[in-house]
C-alpha cells in the first residue's frame, strides 16, 4: 500500500510539473519546470524496472536538453521584463481553458477500469541482449542521426559567428 | 499491478500528452512550442515503458525509449538551430512572423 | 581480437577518427594534428598485423552474390601495409607542411578517409565491395585536390571526371564478369579469355590503370602535381593509387583471368606499357617545374608496372610488382623533396631554383638517393625490378625490351637535368636565406630514403619473402622448374652492361647539353629541338593529346545542341508550372502560413494513422 501511495504521488507530482512549464510566465522557469518533469519521468522509470532508460532520461533529457534551451535563450534573448508584463494578461485569457479540461478529461479517464496484469515481466529480457542482437538497424540509425545532428549543430554555430562579425 | 495503478498511469500519461499539445497549439514563442513538443515526447517514453511493461517485454520496450530519447535530442537540438536561423532573419522567435509559406 | 573485428576495424577505424577530427574546432590545431598521427599509426599497427594471416569474412547482404566479403592473405597485408606506411610517414611531412594551411582539418580528415578506402578496396573479395571503395577514393581525391587552392576546383574536377569516366568501364566490365560467371567474389572467379571475357578484361583493365595513373588517362596528375598540397601528392598519386591500380591489375591477370603470354591482351597491355613509358618520360624531359616534372614521372613509371606485368611470364610480373613498391617509395620520396624545397624557398619553377644543395644537404641527398633509384642505378632498389622488368620484356619481344630501355635513358637524362636545375648551379640571391626543412619533413624522407637503399642492396628480402608468394601457384611451381632466380644480381649480363649504357649515355648527353646551353636548366633543349620531336613537343604544349581536353572541345559543341533542348524543355515546364497553379487553387487557401493551423493539420493527420494501426 505504501508503494502505491509514492507511486500516486509522483503521477501527480508529474503532472502538476507539467502544467507548470506550460502555465509559467518566465521562460526560464518553463525551462526548470521541464527539467522536473524530466526527473519525475526518471523516477517512474525506475518505478517499472527499465533502469537504463531512466539513466538515459535523466542524463540527456535532464541534463543536455536543459542546457541546450538555455543556449537557445540566452543567444535570443526573446522576452524581457516589459513584455512580460504585458503578455502576461493575455497569456491568462489564453490559458485558463487548460486546466479545467484537465481536471474533466483526468475525471473521466480514472472512471476507466482496467484489468489487473500479473508481474512476471521482470527478468523476461534483457534490454542489452535486445539492443545488440535484434535491433541493429536501430542503432545504426542512431548513430547515424547523432552524428546528423552534431554536424548540424557545428554548421549553425559556425553561421552565428560568421553573421556576428 | 493493480487496475487502479494501471489507469492512474494512463491517466497522467494522457494528461500531460494534452497538456503538451495544447501548448503546442496555443504559444506563440518557438521556443515554447519546443517545450510543448518535449513535454508530449515525455509522456510517450514513458507510455513506451509502462507498455513494454504490462505486455512482459521490458527490454524492448526500453530499447525502444532509448531509441526515442535519442531522436528527441537530435530533433531538439535542430529545432534549436532553426528558431536561431529564423531569429537571425525576423529578430523574433514568434510565430506570427514566420508566414513565409502562406499561399 | 577475432579476425572479423580486427579487419572490420582496419577499415573502420581511420574514417571514423576522421569524422571525430572534423568535429574539433579549427583554434586546436596541435589536437588535430595529434589525432591524425595517432589514427595513421593505428592504421599501420592494424594493417601490418594482418601479416601471416589467412582468414575469410563474410557479411550476408542483398542475397547470395553480393556478399560483403572480405579477404585477408599475404597480397592483401602487404599492399595495405605499404599504403599504411605512407599514410603515416606523409601524415607526419604534413606537420609542418599543412600548418598554416586554411583546409587543414579537411586535408587529416581525407587522408585517413583515403586510408580507410584503401583498406577496403584491397581486403574486399566482392568487385562490387571493391568498387564501392574505389569510388570512395575516389571522393576522396577530388577533395584533396580541391583543398590545393581557390582555383584547383577546375583541375579536381578534371581528375572526377577522367577518373569517373574509367570508373564507369570498371563498373561495366564488373557487369560483365557477372554476365559470365554469375558471381562477383574474387576467390571463386577464374575465366577463360573466351567470348565476352576479353571485353571484361579489357574494361577492369582500363579502371586499374587508370587508378595507376597510366595514359591516356594520365593528364590530371600533372595540372594536380602544380594544384594541389604537395603530400597529396606523394599520398595518393605517387603511392596509395599506383598500389591500388597495380594491386588490381595484378588480380586481373593473375588471378580472375586466365592471362596467358600467347594472348593478345597480354600484348595489348605491354603496348600500353611501353607507351606510357616513352611519351610521359619525353614529356617530363622538357618540363620547367620540379613537381610537374616529377608527376609526368609518375606516369611514365607506371608503364614499367604494367609492361612486367603484361609479359605474363613470371620474371616480368615479379618485376612489375616489385617496381610497383620501389617506385611509391622512391617517387613519394621525390614529391617530398619537392614540398620541402616549396616550402623552404619558396616556389618550384626551376628557373628561379639552383644551388640551394649546399643550404639543404638532407634533402639533396634523400634526392640523390631517390633519383639513382628511379634512374635504374645500381645498387638501388628501382636497378634491381627495372633489370626483372627488361628480362621479362626480352622474353616477349625485343621492341618492348628497346623502348624499356630508352625510357630508363630519358628518365636519367631528366633527373640530371632536374637534379642540376634545382641543386647545383648558380644561387639565386634571394635564395641565399633558404634553410633546411624542419625534422618532422626530414624524417620521412629519410626513411624512404633508407628503404631504397635497404631493398636494393638486400633486394632478397623484399623479393623472396613479399613479392613472390603474390604470385599464384603455377606460376612459382613454373619459375622454380625453370631455375629462375629473381633474387640477387641480375643473372644476364648483356641486359646490365645495356642499361649502363644507357646510364653512360644520358650523362654524357647531359654533359653535352649542358655544354651547348650553359645551364642545367636547358640541358635537354637539344632533345625538345630535334626535328622529329619539335612538332610532337609542340602540339602537346598546346594539350593536342589531352583526352580531357579534347573531350571538353567536343562538349562546347554538345553543349549549343543542349542548350536549344534545354529552351524547348524550359517551355515545357513553365507551362506545366503554370498548369500546376491553376490547378491548385483550391489548396492554396489550406496555407494559412499558421503555425497553430499546420499542428492540427498534423495531428488530424496523425489520429488517421493512429485508426489505421489499431485495426
Amino acid at each position: 500500500m505504501n508503494d502505491a501511495i509514492v507511486e500516486i504521488a509522483m503521477l501527480v507530482t508529474f503532472v502538476l510539473m507539467a502544467l507548470w512549464a506550460v502555465l509559467a510566465t518566465k521562460l526560464l522557469r518553463a525551462v526548470v519546470a521541464l527539467a522536473a518533469t524530466s526527473v519525475l519521468v526518471t523516477l517512474l522509470l525506475f518505478r517499472l524496472d527499465s533502469p537504463l532508460a531512466a539513466v538515459f532520461e535523466l542524463s540527456v533529457c535532464a541534463g543536455l536538453v536543459s542546457a541546450i534551451f538555455l543556449g537557445a535563450i540566452t543567444l535570443t534573448q526573446p522576452e524581457n521584463e516589459a513584455e512580460v508584463a504585458v503578455s502576461a494578461k493575455e497569456r491568462i485569457r489564453r490559458y485558463w481553458y487548460l486546466p479545467p479540461l484537465l481536471l474533466l478529461l483526468g475525471v473521466a479517464l480514472l472512471q476507466v477500469a482496467l484489468p489487473d496484469v500479473p508481474t512476471t515481466a521482470a527478468a523476461a529480457d534483457d534490454v542489452r541482449k535486445v539492443l545488440w542482437t535484434s535491433r541493429h538497424l536501430d542503432l545504426l540509425g542512431q548513430i547515424t542521426v547523432l552524428v546528423a545532428g552534431a554536424f548540424g549543430v557545428i554548421v549553425l554555430f559556425k553561421e552565428a559567428r560568421k553573421n556576428e562579425r | 499491478m493493480s487496475g487502479e495503478l494501471i489507469t492512474l498511469y494512463v491517466t497522467a500519461i494522457v494528461l500531460v500528452a494534452v497538456t503538451g499539445l495544447y501548448y503546442l497549439l496555443v504559444t506563440t514563442s518557438l521556443i515554447r512550442a519546443v517545450i510543448g513538443l518535449e513535454l508530449v515526447t515525455k509522456s510517450i517514453t514513458l507510455g513506451l515503458i509502462l507498455a513494454g511493461r504490462l505486455t512482459g517485454k521490458v527490454g524492448l520496450g526500453q530499447a525502444l525509449a532509448i531509441t526515442l530519447i535519442v531522436v528527441e535530442v537530435v530533433v531538439l537540438v535542430v529545432a534549436v538551430g532553426l528558431i536561431l536561423l529564423a531569429h537571425r532573419h525576423t529578430n523574433k522567435v514568434d510565430t506570427r512572423d514566420l508566414r513565409s509559406i502562406k499561399g | 581480437m577475432t579476425p572479423t573485428l580486427h579487419i572490420l576495424l582496419a577499415i573502420c577505424l581511420a574514417p571514423a577518427l576522421a569524422l571525430v577530427l572534423l568535429l574539433i574546432p579549427s583554434r586546436a590545431r596541435s589536437l588535430r594534428e595529434a589525432l591524425a598521427v595517432v589514427a595513421a599509426t593505428a592504421n599501420l599497427g592494424l594493417v601490418a598485423t594482418t601479416f601471416g594471416q589467412q582468414s575469410r569474412i563474410e557479411l550476408p547482404w542483398l542475397g547470395t552474390s553480393f556478399d560483403l566479403s572480405l579477404r585477408v592473405y599475404h597480397t592483401a597485408s602487404f599492399v595495405t601495409t605499404a599504403a599504411a606506411g605512407f599514410g603515416l610517414l606523409v601524415t607526419l611531412y604534413s606537420l609542418p607542411f599543412m600548418r598554416k594551411h586554411s583546409a587543414h582539418g579537411a586535408h587529416y580528415a581525407l587522408m585517413l578517409l583515403s586510408l580507410g578506402m584503401a583498406n577496403g578496396a584491397v581486403f574486399s573479395n566482392n568487385l562490387l565491395l571493391l568498387l564501392f571503395f574505389w569510388e570512395g577514393l575516389l571522393g576522396t581525391t577530388y577533395g584533396m585536390i580541391a583543398i590545393g587552392h581557390a582555383g584547383a576546383f577546375k583541375t579536381a574536377t578534371k581528375a572526377l571526371i577522367i577518373s569517373g569516366i574509367t570508373d564507369l568501364c570498371l563498373m561495366l566490365g564488373i557487369a560483365l564478369v557477372w554476365a559470365q560467371a554469375h558471381t562477383l567474389t574474387m576467390t571463386n572467379l577464374r575465366l577463360p579469355l573466351e567470348g565476352m571475357a576479353p571485353a571484361a578484361f579489357v574494361l577492369l583493365m582500363i579502371g586499374a590503370i587508370s587508378k595507376g595513373g597510366s595514359m591516356p588517362f594520365h593528364s590530371w596528375i600533372p595540372d594536380a602535381a602544380v594544384d594541389a598540397p604537395t603530400p597529396f601528392m606523394a599520398f595518393l598519386p605517387a603511392s596509395i593509387e599506383k598500389l591500388l591500380g597495380i594491386y588490381l591489375l595484378s588480380r586481373l591477370a593473375l588471378d580472375l583471368f586466365e592471362l596467358t603470354p600467347q594472348s593478345w591482351l597480354s600484348t595489348l597491355m605491354m603496348v600500353v606499357g611501353s607507351v606510357t613509358i616513352l611519351l610521359a618520360v619525353l614529356m617530363a624531359l622538357i618540363q620547367k617545374d620540379y613537381k610537374r616534372l616529377l608527376s609526368f614521372h609518375a606516369v611514365s613509371q607506371v608503364g614499367y608496372m604494367i609492361l612486367g606485368i603484361g609479359t605474363a611470364v613470371p620474371i616480368g610480373i615479379v618485376g612489375g610488382l616489385f617496381h610497383m613498391i620501389n617506385h611509391a617509395m622512391y617517387k613519394s620520396c621525390l614529391f617530398l623533396t619537392g614540398g620541402a624545397v616549396e616550402r623552404q624557398a619558396g616556389s618550384t619553377d626551376l628557373a628561379s631554383l639552383g644551388g640551394i644543395g649546399r643550404k639543404m644537404p638532407i634533402t639533396f641527398a634523400c634526392f640523390i638517393v631517390a633519383a639513382a633509384s628511379i634512374s635504374g642505378v645500381p645498387p638501388f632498389n628501382g636497378f634491381f625490378s627495372k633489370e626483372l622488368v627488361y628480362d621479362g620484356a626480352l622474353e616477349r619481344g625485343t621492341i618492348f625490351y628497346l623502348v624499356a630501355v630508352a625510357g630508363s635513358f630519358l628518365t636519367a637524362a631528366s633527373f640530371l637535368k632536374l637534379g642540376h636545375a634545382a641543386f647545383l648551379g648558380p644561387r639565386d640571391k634571394k635564395n641565399d636565406g633558404v634553410r633546411e626543412a624542419p625534422g618532422a619533413m626530414l624524417f620521412p624522407m629519410l626513411v624512404i630514403a633508407g628503404f631504397c637503399i635497404f631493398f636494393g642492396v638486400n633486394n632478397a628480402f623484399p623479393i623472396d619473402q613479399l613479392i613472390v608468394p603474390m604470385l599464384p601457384e603455377h606460376l612459382i611451381a613454373e619459375a622454380r622448374s625453370a631455375g629462375t632466380h629473381f633474387s640477387g644480381w641480375p643473372s644476364n649480363p648483356t641486359l646490365v652492361a645495356m642499361t649502363a649504357a644507357a646510364l653512360l649515355g644520358a650523362l654524357i648527353n647531359h654533359g653535352f647539353g649542358v655544354k651547348l646551353y650553359g645551364s642545367g636548366l636547358h640541358a635537354a633543349d637539344h632533345i625538345h629541338d630535334s626535328p622529329g620531336l619539335r612538332w610532337v613537343y609542340d602540339r602537346a604544349e598546346r594539350r593536342w593529346f589531352d583526352p580531357y581536353e579534347l573531350f571538353m572541345r567536343g562538349s562546347a559543341y554538345f553543349a549549343q545542341a543542349a542548350n536549344k533542348i534545354d529552351r524547348a524543355n524550359d517551355w515545357l515546364v513553365v507551362g506545366l508550372g503554370r498548369l500546376a497553379q491553376f490547378a491548385s487553387r483550391g489548396v492554396r487557401a489550406a496555407h494559412t502560413g499558421n503555425t497553430s493551423a499546420y499542428i492540427v493539420w498534423s495531428l488530424i493527420a496523425a489520429t488517421f494513422i493512429v485508426i489505421y494501426l489499431g485495426q
